[in-house]
């Protein structure tokens, strides 16, 4: 009984808060697609982001979340919502970015539109680039630091081939194939491309690949994310021959030898700054969008060195590099 | 703040209208015909993501709906035939479909590199009509809802005039005695198979119809338009039957049209409420079962109520008189 009053009382409180800032501050709807840690950590780090730049909840902005629970229609008529009560929306993930985008163009108040854990924006039609995105829509790409990855690997000397493994059915995957491909082979080495299409193939693609392969690269790919106990077990068979497991996702520390991934949380630090900018006047096209820049680098020596393989100082020795 | 409210009103019967013509779909499939089809959550985000890149290729938005129409009936004919002539249980057959044709959405996000594909300034049925709206002196938030209300509103009419009819053909209803008695449709010289087929077609055209609108009206289509959609149609019909009038024919169609602007408007009512639960839009299909169960229970338990009090009342006039000693 009193839990209930507690919770009633608490009710009272926050509807009375609500009348109150909506008269004086702007409101700010933020939309995901569902409830994942990725997607969660972006909205905390975007609150904290508000925050840093002297924008606080309840104080002179109001949040209002909204999550769709990964339905789609729901996606569409919450974003149809915060698109018509909102002075400035947030969109975590591409669909709920693109809903809320086509709502902003439905209602035609032009309200700023910010995206964060989306892939590829441009793709998506979101924005025309990533330095000028024009119009009313800019934010933050999840797009895994492959380029920074790359560039990290060419501390290993003798890397000739490079074998990029990716799930078929994952569009972020597809996207980070198509960016990989030219750098890998600017800097000189050969690229194979090795799709599958289920988790249960990464074991034999994994101990099929030539023993010319000295590099296998991995997207932000959520199938092989989950299962990279068989990228493990596959690179164990290859005796002789072990790969450079390099993974585009920290998540993937285990089975890899370097493991860089995005941090949402900062990624949402990011996009809060970003919204706190146009927040202060700045237009939302004068906003570049943004990649990660603060990516979590992870080194596991442990694995490394029962395959083998030694990892050059100019790997341990970067800076903010968690060595396991 | 006024958009909100407008909103608030008008939001649910554009949703509503393209809902009516996904219900319908999945009224010819699990009422009339009595079949468990579940290939429309394949099949629908495969015609957004369709619809979406047909037009960014230069098509007319309107032949764009056709294909997806003449897609929607090809699935439905498939479906049929793996149930009808492979001996596939129609559950697992509408399985089948559902996972073949959300394939065919991913093929073609994988050639619109990786992403989900968002119409923005490319023409759509609705535009022509919000633009001469707004040239003519209306906002873009009146000119928008109005042109989605009007095209929308007039195919649905269409649709549901043409359904009337046909299902009161010979062909119709052979269509609707194949659905509603197998063998006794058989015994009076009614192709079961074949109406089966029609009626799928008819059912997933219906389906293509919702799904090409829908990513139209909504600007973008997504490999996850077809989330939680059987849900949204059977929840449809339900509420229709549960409160409106659905004794003929033509007033079961009626109710299925006002059932859908009753369930987008008790979503539209349940968003309102979770502006005053901190966090609270993280239960909203809890929210949404539970509301779903009130709506549906109370009709049939006013109705018991009712019963009981009329069957009382018969007791007690029909009661014998008590025989005096």
């Amino acid at each position: 009984m009193k839990k209930n009053l507690m919770i009633l009382a608490a009710l009272t409180l926050s509807c009375a808060s609500l009348v109150a800032c909506n008269s004086t501050s702007k409101t700010i709807g933020v939309l995901k697609i569902g409830s994942f840690d990725a997607l969660n950590n972006a909205e905390t780090g975007f609150v904290k982001g508000l925050e840093d730049a002297g924008f606080a909840n309840g104080k002179n902005i109001t949040l209002k979340s909204d999550n769709a629970n990964g339905d789609g229609a729901t996606d569409t008529a919450m974003a149809q919502t915060l698109a018509s009560s909102c002075d400035m929306v947030l969109g975590i993930s591409t669909t709920s970015a693109t809903a809320l985008k086509a709502a902003v163009d439905a209602v035609g108040n032009a309200i700023p539109v910010l995206f964060t854990a989306t892939t590829d924006p441009v793709g998506a039609g979101l924005i025309k680039s990533m330095k000028e995105p024009g119009g009313n829509v800019t934010g933050t790409s999840d797009l895994g630091p492959i380029e920074a990855e790359i560039n990290l690997l060419k501390n290993f000397t003798t890397i000739d081939t490079v074998a990029f493994l990716f799930t078929q059915s994952e569009s972020n995957s597809v996207v980070q194939e198509k960016i990989a491909q030219p750098l890998i082979e600017q800097a000189g080495w050969t690229f194979v491309s090795k799709p599958i299409t289920a988790a249960n193939e990464i074991t034999s693609a994994v101990s099929s690949l030539s023993s010319d392969v000295d590099v296998l690269l991995i997207p932000t790919d959520n199938t092989i994310a989950e299962n990279m106990a068989n990228v493990k077990a596959g690179n164990e068979t290859r005796t002789g021959h072990p790969l450079i497991v390099a993974g585009c996702d920290s998540g993937m520390i285990d089975g890899s030898v370097i493991a860089m991934g995005v941090d949402y949380y900062k990624l949402g630090v990011q996009t809060g700054a970003m919204a706190a900018k146009i927040l202060n006047g700045t237009k939302p096209a004068d906003v570049p969008a943004e990649y990660n820049t603060d990516a979590v680098i992870k080194v596991n020596k442990t694995w490394a060195t029962s395959l083998g393989i030694s990892i050059p100082s100019g790997i341990t020795s970067t800076s903010g590099v968690e060595i396991i | 703040m006024s958009f909100e409210w407008l909103n608030f009103f008008f939001s649910p019967i554009s949703n509503g209208l393209i809902f009516v013509l996904l219900a319908l779909g999945v009224f010819i499939a699990f009422r009339v015909l009595d079949i468990a089809d579940l290939s429309l959550e394949g099949l629908f985000p495969f015609v957004t993501v369709l619809t979406c890149f047909l037009i960014r290729q230069g098509w007319h938005p309107l032949l764009a709906v056709l294909l997806c129409l003449l897609i929607g009936a090809l699935t439905g004919v498939l479906n049929a035939c793996l149930a009808l002539y492979l001996k596939i249980p129609p559950l697992l057959s509408g399985i089948i479909m559902m996972s073949a044709t959300l394939s065919f959405a991913l093929v073609f996000i994988y050639y619109n590199g990786g992403s989900p594909s968002l119409l923005g300034d490319y023409p759509t049925l609705f535009k022509w009509l919000s633009k001469a709206l707004i040239g003519a002196g209306l906002t873009t938030f009146w000119g928008t809802i109005l042109s989605k209300i009007i095209v929308v509103g007039a195919i649905v009419a269409l649709v549901m005039v043409f359904l009337y009819f046909f299902f009161g053909t010979e062909l119709g209803l052979a269509i609707r005695a194949a659905g509603k008695n197998r063998q006794m449709a058989r015994a009076n010289g009614i192709s079961v198979k074949k109406m089966t087929i029609i009626g799928l077609a008819l059912s997933s055209s219906a389906v293509a119809l919702a799904a090409s609108l829908y990513a139209q009206a909504n600007l973008g289509g997504t490999a996850q338009d077809g989330q939680g959609m059987i849900v949204i149609g059977l929840s449809i019909i339900f509420l229709g039957e549960a409160i409106l009038p659905h004794h003929s024919f033509k007033t079961h169609l009626l109710a299925i049209f006002g059932g859908s602007f009753i369930y987008w408007y008790i979503i539209q009512i349940l968003m309102k409420l979770m502006d005053f639960i901190p966090g609270g839009s993280n239960y909203l299909t809890l929210w949404k079962a539970l509301l779903l169960v009130l709506v549906l229970a109370v009709p049939y338990l006013v109705l018991q109520v009712k019963k009981r009090h009329a069957h009382r009342k018969e007791e007690e006039s029909d009661a014998p008189m008590p025989e005096s000693l």
